[in-house]
């Protein structure tokens, strides 16, 4: 099937794009300001979705969207509870905002006008 | 009473088998995490899933080495299967072959590991250094 260039939205490649679990991780990110490492992240995650979320997917997904320009990262203060190792706390950098943007829009638009999704029932 | 001191074995097995380039950095949360109020079967939950993902990712970021040390692997069984036994077809057999492909991903995360910037770090260094510096680009 041929597929019309100029119908691709304006945000860049597919590997750019925000997955799902990425959206979330970059939601709580903003969320938790300056104090966005490791911890608060998978405790926020948790709490917003209900779910146990394990540490090692968050950085995952961190590393993603470090990889795509959407996260910056800078070593923190060791502690004695951490057994002296550094916290690493992350931000959104403006490109990643810039994205989250995009995507809510487009999440809206595909969310609009559909009665099975109104009500709150299954 | 519950320790305060997170699981050692669950601990080593993270410092050493885990890929992920934040390794020390989550293993600080997990211990964190752990101090405030966890369990230890949580510990080793969260430790065997940090393993687990950082295996995936470490094979799907080095999908072509990854890909050719499968195929070396399964050729050499291969190989070792014909010349041991009369019936070679019984290698085709489901548990045979998903067998081998369990093992041939092993080797392909061994091969992934040596060959990154892991290798300094890795356990397996003694053992395959040699190989792994021959099979290196």
């Amino acid at each position: 099937m041929a597929h019309d260039a100029r119908n691709k939205p304006p945000s860049a490649t597919k590997r750019d794009q925000l997955g799902n679990f990425e959206l979330m991780v970059i939601l709580v990110l903003i969320r938790l300001g300056d104090n966005a490492y490791g911890v608060p992240i998978s405790e926020e995650l948790g709490k917003r979705t209900g779910r146990d979320v394990a540490t090692g997917s968050v950085y995952a997904a961190l590393e993603r969207l470090e990889d795509k320009g959407f996260v910056t990262s800078e070593l923190g203060e060791a502690t004695p509870e951490r057994g002296g190792r550094a916290k690493k706390y992350f931000h959104v950098t403006a490109r990643g905002l810039k994205e989250v943007r995009e995507t809510q829009r487009a999440l809206t638009k595909l969310w609009q006008g559909l009665p099975e999704l109104l009500g709150g029932k299954a | 009473m519950r320790s305060m001191e997170p699981p050692k074995v669950a601990r080593w097995m993270l410092s050493h088998f885990g890929c992920s380039p934040n390794n020390a950095t989550v293993i600080g949360d997990l211990d964190e995490r752990y101090r405030i109020g966890h369990s230890p079967a949580w510990y080793w939950r969260q430790v065997a899933t940090a393993i687990v993902v950082g295996f995936f990712k470490e094979i799907w970021s080095h999908k072509l080495r990854a890909l050719i040390a499968v195929l070396t692997g399964w050729i050499v069984l291969l190989a070792a299967f014909v010349r041991t036994t009369n019936y070679p077809w019984a290698y085709l057999s489901f548990s045979s072959v998903t067998g081998s492909i369990a093992v041939c991903a092993i080797s392909a995360w061994l091969v992934a590991r040596i060959s990154g910037s892991h290798f300094s770090k890795s356990p397996v260094r003694p053992v395959l250094s040699s190989t792994g510096r021959s099979m290196a680009p």
